[in-house]
This record gives C-alpha cells, structure tokens and sequence, in this order.
C-alpha cells in the first residue's frame, strides 16, 4: 500500500485520487479508472460474488478483453503479494518516512485518532438517548452486539467455527446478554459452546430471557470447561466498571493464559484480577478507559443514528461505511 | 525484516523480494511476473495498474 500508494501519486501527480482509491471511493473516480477499482476491490473483498456481468461492466467502460485479462492479473498479482507481506511479516524499509511505516489503516479498519473517545458518563448518556430518544431499545442494541461478536469470533478463529469449543462468560446485566446472543449464533454456526454464569440469580430481565432461549436450544449453563479453542469474555459492561466480585473474580482468573475476546471492555479493566482479551469489541464508540488497554481493539455499529451523536455534542465521522466492525487499533 | 530468514546476498532488495529469497527460483518467477504485468506492454496506462495496485492494497488492509 504504501510503495503503490507513493508510485500512484508520481505517476498521476494527484494525490486526491490517489486517496479516493485507497478509500474505495469509486464514487469520486471516472469512466475506466472507476469501473476497474470497482472491479478490483469486489474480486479482493468478496471473491465468492464474482460473476460475468462484473466483467460486462468492465466491457461497457470501454475495456477491451486483453485490457480486462491485464486488469485480471494486476489485482490477482496484488493479492498474492500482499499474502507475501502480511504471511512472512514483510516491513516497510528503514528509509521510508516514521510517521508512514507507524500508520496502518485503510479499509476496515479506521484510525481511532479519528474518532471520539467517549468518557463512561458520556456513553451512559449516549445509550440513554439511543432508548429514550429513538425507541433503541436494550433488546435491539444487545442483538446487534452480540452477532458482532460472534463474528468477531470466527475471525479469530479463522473463519469457520463448526466443531470448534467456545466458552462465553457471561455476567447477570446487559454485557453477559450480548454474550448469550454470540452463544446462540455461534451454535446455531456450529461450534461447541459452553456457556457459563459468573451468578444464576439476579439477571436482569432482558439477560434472562436470552439465556431462556438458550435453554430452549439444549444449552445449558455450567462450569468452565477443560477445554476452549476461544474464550468469550461478557462478564462486566462500561456500567460495572469498578473491581469485580469474587464470583467475577474466580472466573476472570480462569481466563488467563487463554485466547480471550471481550465484549466492550476486557472485564476487570484497570483493576485486579482482569482480563488480558487478545481483542476487545467496543460497542457504538471507543471509549477512554480503553485507550491503554493491550490488544486489537474492534468497534461494533449497534446502530446508534448519527443524530444520537449530535445531541451529545461530539463529532461523528460514520465509520461503518466499509463494515459492521472496524478495527480502531 | 521478516519473521523468516532470508539470504544474505537479497539484504540490498526490497523487503518485499528478499523476504522469499530462500527460494531463489519463487523469486525470479516473482519478478519477472511483476515486471511483466506492472510495467510491460498493457492497453493499460500505468496510472490505472498502479491504481489498482493501490486499491487491492488497502482492500487487503496489507500496509507494505
């Protein structure tokens, strides 16, 4: 990206375009340039959607057949390259700019510089407008978020789940619900899943009616099993932010060591013991607790409108415009 | 450099190219492949390959 990047900007002298297509953004390309980026990203992203009327378009753009093979062979080339670099951990050489072999972020990823970093009053409000304002409820965001994160899941995993053994923690309030819906995705997708309370009594209601429909599936929660290829951490939400029971507490203690993913903070953060998560998926916006918190950290759209935003004052460049989770760092 | 040895004699390459200098033979292919579509004869202009080398990049998140 960032050889071509440079090459594209000498050849063309345009660095507008150059960044248009580093976006994706064929709306702002013309003609043959815009049908061949069209061309390109959807045969890199989305393979299986491939068909003739997408060559078609590239014929109705004015590309004869030996300029559509070439086309062909420069996206198939770019993306055997990129496995090069990403497969062997290629690094950019010492003579490139610092700033250009620090920054890393392109397509479904967003630089978390660009976006606002919410304090926990903030998002506490955030969520309030979200229900209270346009009718979002609890139900409708926690489903959002948890088949994000049974998604972000089968990435970790590879991509495919079937056979796989997934424990989810889940805790009584909002955060162990959207574990509870990863939990139903992730069976119905296949896997192995365990699922296990940090407590059976006092769920909230919502929490409740998820782990209900769990059961109704034949899964049952119970102890923390041997064995799991991931780990699915829904203890504790941004609400329950201070130092975790000792019923959390036990159970954080049996993920260390393990591969973890976390639901919208690692639980325990900045208190002991807490969960080291190899990945954390945040939900609706990033929030400052997190901006030292080791690991990838994805952000998830549970559909917040941007005018919930707006009302609580703080910019808001939409960044689910390429995907329903984006890696901020 | 790489999370792989490479060959000595590859250090003053591109990191791209010494990074599978262990097959020697993977590496001309490799060149010759990328000399060919990249800068050989094309119905393409050059702005438009290197366009789309920069759009499959970014799609791939791949930063090199």
């Amino acid at each position: 990206m960032v050889h071509h990047g440079a090459a594209l900007v000498r050849e063309s002298g345009d660095e507008a375009l150059a960044e248009a297509v580093a976006s994706g953004r064929t709306d702002e390309l013309e003609g043959r340039l815009r049908a061949l980026i069209a061309y390109a990203v959807k045969l890199t992203r989305f393979p299986e959607t491939m068909a003739e009327p997408d060559v078609a378009r590239l014929r109705e753009a004015g590309l004869d057949d030996r300029a559509i093979v070439d086309a062909n062979q420069v996206v198939a080339y770019f993306n055997y390259v990129n496995r090069v670099a990403d497969g062997l951990g290629v690094e950019l050489e010492q003579d490139w700019p610092e700033e250009l072999r620090a920054e890393r972020a392109y397509w479904a990823s967003v630089p978390g510089a660009a976006l606002p970093w919410l304090e926990l009053e903030q998002m506490r409000e955030l969520d309030r407008i979200a229900v209270e304002e346009h009718g979002l409820t609890l139900e409708r965001m926690m489903e959002n978020a948890g088949r994000s994160l049974a998604e972000l899941a089968r990435r970790l995993l590879g991509g495919r789940v079937a056979g796989r053994s997934i424990a989810v923690l889940a805790g009584r309030g909002g955060n162990g619900g959207g574990g509870l819906v990863a939990a139903r995705h992730l069976t119905n997708a296949g896997a192995d899943v365990a699922v296990v309370l940090a407590r059976t009594e006092g769920l909230a209601p919502v929490t409740r009616d998820q782990l209900q429909i769990l059961r109704s599936m034949g899964v049952a929660p119970g102890d923390p099993p041997a064995h799991a290829d991931l780990v699915v951490d829904a203890l504790l939400g941004y609400s329950q932010a201070g130092p975790p029971r000792e019923d959390v507490a036990r159970l954080i203690e049996w993920t260390h060591g393990r591969r973890v993913v976390s639901l919208d903070l690692p639980s325990g953060i900045l208190h002991e013991p807490h969960v080291t998560a190899e990945a954390t998926l945040t939900l609706a916006a990033p929030k400052r607790i997190l901006l030292d918190v080791a690991g990838m950290l994805y952000l998830a759209d549970v559909s917040i409108p941007a005018a919930a935003y707006e009302r609580l004052g703080v910019a808001w460049p939409p960044p689910f415009a390429t995907s329903a989770i984006v890696r901020i760092r | 450099m790489t999370w792989v040895k490479t060959d000595p004699e590859s250090a003053a390459m591109a990191h791209i190219l010494s990074s599978h200098s262990l097959n020697a033979a993977a590496l001309e292919a490799h060149l010759a492949l990328y000399r060919t579509i990249m800068f050989g004869e094309s119905p393409l202009s050059r702005v438009e390959r290197e366009a789309i080398a920069v759009a499959v990049s970014a799609a791939n998140d791949c930063h090199y």
